[in-house]
């Protein structure tokens, strides 16, 4: 997993900015606030739910991010996943698959799949079509989101189930990134009969065969796989999966029952009014939090002073207050990883609400010659009260002068990501993860795919490698704790609020239990209504 | 006859191409970067690069306008930058949506400001005219979105008479495609059949203090009679051609509408594709909507022309 997705356009990225959504894991659990009928679900019935991402492509190969908003959900739905994470163990549990494993040092593992799975047209799950899969992945030609995360990997066949991939170095977290990003397989055979047709025409071995890709609805309908692999399974004959456009519309389906299932919607009211009409919901709380990300490059954030003001200046609690609309979801938050988490040390707080502090900082930047004059990038109608509120915040500190530039939700992506053109912005607005690996080296890392703040450490990029190819939870623990260190003392981004997924559905709808902490996909096999089918 | 046509068709080509140039021009330079959008946030500049050159993306704005504009005189509109898809199939796919809620739009406006104004001309000034007029004044000063959402609420959400949202075809099942599309309809229907109403209201009036209305009524006509008889008629004329004209502004209003509904229309389309920079499918329902009015203005001069010979003199 890599980054939050931008293709969003508009609402993935709205929820991840305003909606503190999306992600969870690392040790983190659900929390109480989960209702929804216990037991197996019966057979039958069809169920409606929606996206946050306009549909481009059915293609495993096109996927960004796989959460549960964007691609993941339909996807998952079509090709089921090889292996996922459990998030009440954390461990990499196969599906599809039948195990990923290491041998010693990490560095090649060993990806073995069941006997017997086959794809809905009748080919086999085998090696191959998973090495042919990858394959296509890692060819530039096909400009895959997901190329980083197989770059350098080679492969070799052992024998019909058995795939063995030597990554170019040791990570003993592979299996975790494998779940996360490379758990879609597509039938060979069929991606060779379709060729440039197979992002509308996909095949898959999941739970569910695509019917139906209605692109200027922006709808797509699955329906029941009759060769999955598992037996009696799935339980619902027909999922509709539709692009969300506004959020007002959104709510009131669910409230009215057209629609029976949803992850985060545009923004954390939708949970609040949720709960308050009594639908069902899974929450899932996250390590990380909603963000606010310095250009390190550019002054004045290129000096410790000046992001120390911005540090000090911020209050999370009041600002969490201020900006957050949910009564139930969110809250401050103080450190990088959240109780629960095996990184989770109270003691490593970042710095916050120091006014006196701030104001020395400030003074020390001046005397420099770089006073902290900047402008803060927002989100038209995403983020700008958050920009209001930190430029009314900081202006108060004497020598300090904060501006607001607002752009456009389109033109985000391109300035922020592809021009890094900003001195302080909130987009993508939360950064949340399960697992530190990949997301968080994605971030800190000098070479990190979405390090949009220019920070470069030797020292970080050491610590977040040991952390990934260290083994046990202690070697770990200790790199982890360098890494929150480093980041408290070099502040490249600094955060303010609690993140958590959320899932809202009808009270029958069983099932719902997301796996792959950070990306919240559901296994759809299981997903179906308590009592008499919807 | 034949100069007046070429004329007209000059006219049509001349609209055609500043339509096509402005917005063409307002697309390339709006923000944001489709490659992007099927890249993710993970691609680096290179990978950016070479998809907007895979795409044709790179290339200057007058070569893409050229290319694009002799393609689509051979009728190829191009296709989805993100989805792939045919723009002329997202046009055909759209397009009976829109127009169905576009017409049902009509005939609800129609069939509620007629009777009204019909019945408010008979006693100007009466509590009933002052309450409709009173009335028509406040649709007509309510933007489509806010009277949309307000009735979504009410009726969707408060009394839930009608679907939140969301479309079904009429060949899958025609009574839950009325169903659906009531109420959009309904929504883009109030600010037109305010004006419907008031326009008809007053030639109504006038109508009724012609002579020949109060020889009927000298003769004992009843009073209905009169109304739907003689002075109905007469008075319709200012209506159609405003009903004609309206039918542009419902076409707007359906985009509103497709949003705040849900619904797979023309509207939904376009705006999907603005956020995500999808040029070709914005160029082809623009184009295809002007081309549509242009059309459309065209036949009613026309028809002026055959009715007064005197239109057709340069």
């Amino acid at each position: 997993m890599s980054a939050p997705p931008r293709s969003i356009r508009t609402a993935v990225l709205l929820v991840l900015a305003l909606a503190l959504a999306a992600c969870s894991g690392g040790g983190l659990r659900p929390n109480a606030r989960n209702t929804g009928p216990a037991g197996p679900p019966t057979r039958g019935g069809s169920l409606s739910t929606y996206t946050n991402q306009q549909f481009f492509s059915f293609d495993p190969k096109d996927v960004q991010v796989p959460i549960f908003g964007a691609q993941g959900g339909y996807m998952a739905a079509i090709y089921g996943l090889l292996f996922y994470v459990d998030h009440k163990t954390d461990k990499v549990r196969p599906d599809l698959g039948e195990s990923l494993t290491s041998e010693p040092g990490c560095r090649t593992w060993n990806l073995k799949l069941r006997d017997g799975v086959r794809f809905s047209d009748g080919t086999p799950l085998d090696a191959q079509a998973v090495k042919t899969n990858y394959e296509r992945i890692q060819d530039p030609a096909g400009h895959s989101p997901l190329a980083v995360h197989l770059a350098g990997v080679k492969m070799k066949t052992a024998g019909d189930r058995t795939l063995r991939l030597t990554l170019p170095a040791p990570n003993c977290q592979f299996d975790v990134v494998a779940a996360n990003n490379l758990s879609f397989v597509a039938s060979p055979t069929a991606i060779k009969k379709q060729g440039k047709q197979f992002y509308a025409n996909p095949v898959g071995a999941g739970p569910f065969r695509l019917q139906t890709w209605n692109r200027s609805a922006g709808s797509a309908t699955v329906v029941r796989n009759p060769s999955y692999f598992r037996s009696g399974q799935p339980y619902l004959d027909k999922i509709t999966f539709t692009y969300a456009t506004n959020a007002t519309t959104a709510l009131n389906t669910l409230l009215r029952g057209q629609v029976q299932l949803s992850g985060a919607l545009f923004d954390t009211t939708t949970y609040d009014k949720a709960v308050a009409q009594g639908l069902a919901t899974r929450t899932i709380p996250a390590n990380g939090g909603a963000a606010i990300q310095f250009n390190t490059l550019r002054k004045p954030f290129d000096k410790l002073c000046a992001r120390q003001v911005v540090a000090y200046g911020l209050d999370p609690a009041a600002m969490s207050k201020a900006l957050n609309k949910s009564k139930l979801l969110g809250g401050p938050t103080h450190t990088l990883f959240q109780p629960g988490s095996p990184f989770y040390d109270p003691r490593l707080r970042f710095p916050s609400n120091d006014r006196a502090k701030a104001t020395a900082y400030a003074k020390q930047c001046q005397s420099q010659g770089d006073p902290v004059r900047f402008t803060i990038l927002a989100n038209a109608g995403v983020d700008q009260q958050a920009a209001e509120y930190v430029a009314s915040r900081l202006n108060t500190i004497p020598g300090v002068h904060a501006a607001i530039r607002v752009i456009s939700v389109a033109q985000a992506a391109t300035v922020v990501f592809l021009h890094r053109d900003f001195q302080l912005v909130f987009y993508p607005g939360a950064m949340m993860f399960g697992d530190p690996v990949p997301q968080l080296s994605s971030w800190l890392m000098t070479k990190g795919a979405v390090n949009i703040t220019g920070y470069s450490n030797k020292q970080m990029d050491a610590a977040l490698a040991e952390g990934q190819s260290a083994h046990d939870v202690a070697a770990r623990r200790t790199a982890y704790e360098q890494v929150q260190r480093l980041w408290i003392r070099d502040l490249p981004f600094w955060m303010y609020a609690k993140a958590q997924y959320y899932f809202v559905f009808a009270k029958n709808v069983a099932g719902v239990d997301p796996v792959n902490p950070g990306n919240e996909l559901l296994r759809w096999n299981l997903v179906g209504y308590a009592g008499k089918a919807g | 006859m034949a100069g007046y046509l070429l004329r007209r068709g000059l006219h049509l080509v001349l609209v055609l191409l500043l339509v096509t140039v402005a917005v063409s021009a307002l697309l390339d330079l709006m923000p944001g970067d489709p490659a992007l959008t099927i890249l993710g946030t993970t691609a680096s500049k290179a990978d950016v690069a070479a998809l907007d050159h895979q795409l044709g993306l790179d290339r200057p704005f007058a070569v893409r306008y050229a290319s694009w504009l002799v393609a689509s005189v051979h009728g190829d509109l191009g296709q989805s930058v993100i989805t792939k898809q045919p723009v002329l199939q997202a046009i055909q796919q759209g397009l009976p949506i829109t127009l169905e809620i576009v017409a049902l739009a009509l005939v609800i406006a129609l069939a509620v400001a007629v009777p009204v104004a019909a019945y408010c001309a008979r006693r100007p000034g009466g509590a009933t005219d002052v309450t409709a007029t009173g009335l028509s004044s406040v649709l007509l000063s309510l933007p489509a979105f806010v009277g949309g959402i307000v009735l979504l609420y009410l009726l969707a959400v408060v009394v839930p008479v009608v679907p939140v949202g969301g479309w079904v075809a009429f060949t899958e099942d025609p009574a839950a495609n009325l169903h659906a599309a009531i109420l959009p309809a309904v929504v883009i229907a109030l600010g037109p059949c305010a004006g419907f109403f008031r326009v008809l209201r007053a030639d109504m009036i006038t109508t009724l203090q012609q002579d020949f209305v109060l020889t009927a009524r000298a003769k004992g006509l009843p009073t209905r009679y009169i109304l739907l008889r003689h002075a109905l008629r007469p008075s319709l004329f200012t209506l159609v051609t405003t009903a004609g004209l309206t039918v542009g502004g419902l076409i707007s209003a359906s985009f509103i509408v497709d949003v705040i509904f849900q619904l797979p229309g023309l509207g939904n389309i376009t705006v999907q594709a603005i956020n995500t920079k999808d040029i070709p499918i914005v160029q082809g329902v623009t184009v295809f909507i002007a081309f549509v009015y242009v059309a459309a203005n065209a036949v009613v001069d026309l028809t002026y022309a055959v009715l007064d010979p005197r239109v057709q003199r340069p």
